[in-house]
């Protein structure tokens, strides 16, 4: 194989790349040798042939993107692949929280099913007197037993500013304000009365205000109070049990 | 070839920066992601101003090819966008055809001046060889015929192109890209002795 003259030379004249000195030797050379001008130009048309190869190579890249790419109505693809995953992802997060949102218990339907008010069972201890008091609390029952429970609440108001009231007035007054969705009053309340083994209605109290904490959602609360209930076998127990499950 | 990530974020310094990359892999995702920004309103531009689909797919590949190579030779100087780029390169291609084709008629005035938005294209060698010349490429091997095309197409540096090609050294590669020139060139100068030994041997027939 021929190696006439030196490829590196040639390649850095045609580049730009020789000192000045050495671009007027080479350019004489061309003038004065012929066989060296012949080589020069053999070397040009080789330069000449790789780029129109490599040229061609990159249009048929080209052409294979056009293929990919664009389709008939010579719109740019869509990138279906990564909207599929886009669609996927969104489809499985809603599903998992449409799930997670099943999964929390709905208090106020759960506090709704519940919530039984108690039977009244003082009204009657005030029949035939002629007291202010008793009077008011006739009044209230009588709101209590038509479930008008926040007109209840305005006269069991009043009964326990005027200091009269009693376990039962509190324990019934408790269960108006749950009923008229006074929920922190009730829960106030009924508190008191549970706290007291001595009071009238300990047992039934617990119960409203285990249905107090879950009408606020409070879960740490209802489940504490429900646990008491259930363990002790107070009042509704087997309510509270089944409550439970609900929420748990 | 399947091009699976399509990055429609690209930035020009990051094309650039692909396109002038060693790897085949980054070059691919850069002319892909210029293929699918821009090809819609070249495409437009060609079909509303009296083209065909086909004409735009080839004033389009066009462009990418001159952006292509004007990026490697350095002759793309980032003072416009690449995007502004390609649209006026495309742009000249194709009010230059137009004009071939004598299908408008334009002033001097108007010529003269889309011609210097245009990337000069001075230097850029001739395309009409003979399709032998061309096809002495396909002849040689495959490492021959790589470490041509990376060195005078893609321009890259002989240590990256020792990289891509496993060469020991930089040294190494440069040396069989000596010999591999040398091979071509014995390659064209025999086409060339062959096709003077045609000639002669025709002259002396005809002088029977």
């Amino acid at each position: 194989m021929k190696t006439k003259f030196d490829i590196e030379i040639i390649d850095r004249y045609l580049e730009g790349q020789l000192n000045a000195e050495d671009v007027i030797l080479f350019e004489e050379k061309l003038k004065s040798d012929p066989e060296f001008a012949q080589d020069v130009e053999i070397h040009k048309m080789a330069i000449n042939a790789i780029y129109v190869h490599s040229r061609d190579e990159l249009k048929q890249k080209l052409k294979d993107i056009h293929d990919n790419r664009v389709n008939r109505s010579l719109t740019v693809k869509f990138p279906y692949r990564i909207a599929a995953s886009i669609a996927v992802i969104f489809l499985i997060s809603s599903v998992v929280f449409y799930i997670t949102m099943n999964r929390t218990p709905n208090y106020s339907k759960l506090f709704d099913e519940s919530f039984v008010p108690y039977q009244d069972m003082i009204s009657q201890q005030s029949r035939g007197e002629n007291n202010d008091d008793k009077l008011l609390i006739n009044e209230a029952m009588k709101y209590y037993n038509q479930k008008k429970f926040d007109k209840a609440v305005l006269l069991f108001d009043k009964i326990v500013k005027s200091k009269q009231s009693n376990d039962a007035v509190i324990y019934y007054y408790g269960i108006s304000c749950l009923g008229s969705k006074e929920n922190n009053i009730a829960i106030e309340l009924l508190s008191r009365l549970s706290e007291n083994h001595e009071s009238m209605f300990y047992e039934q109290s617990k119960w409203y205000l285990a249905l107090g904490y879950l009408y606020r959602k409070d879960k740490e609360n209802t489940v504490k109070t429900l646990c008491d209930i259930i363990q002790n076998k107070t009042f509704n127990n087997e309510k509270a049990n089944d409550l439970l499950k609900e929420i748990e | 070839m399947v091009i699976n990530n399509i990055k429609y974020f690209y930035s020009d310094k990051k094309i650039i920066q692909d396109l002038l990359s060693s790897s085949s892999h980054a070059n691919n995702l850069a002319l892909d992601s210029l293929y699918s920004r821009f090809y819609p309103i070249m495409h437009k531009f060609v079909v509303s101003n009296k083209g065909t689909d086909e004409e735009a797919k080839d004033i389009f590949q066009e462009a990418m090819i001159i952006l292509y190579e004007n990026i490697k030779n350095g002759k793309f100087e980032q003072k416009s966008s690449i995007k502004t780029y390609l649209f006026s390169t495309g742009r000249f291609l194709w009010l230059n055809e137009l004009k071939k084709k004598k299908k408008i008629q334009f002033s001097e005035m108007d010529y003269e001046s889309i011609k210097d938005d245009s990337p000069s294209f001075s230097g850029e060698p001739q395309t009409d060889q003979s399709t032998m010349l061309i096809s002495l490429l396909d002849k040689m091997g495959t490492t021959c015929r790589n470490i041509l095309t990376m060195y005078y197409y893609k321009k890259l540096s002989m240590k990256e192109i020792a990289l891509q090609l496993n060469f020991g050294s930089p040294e190494s590669a440069k040396v069989q890209k000596n010999k591999c020139m040398n091979k071509l060139k014995n390659m064209i100068e025999g086409m060339n002795d062959l096709r003077d030994d045609i000639i002669s041997d025709r002259y002396q027939i005809e002088n029977i």
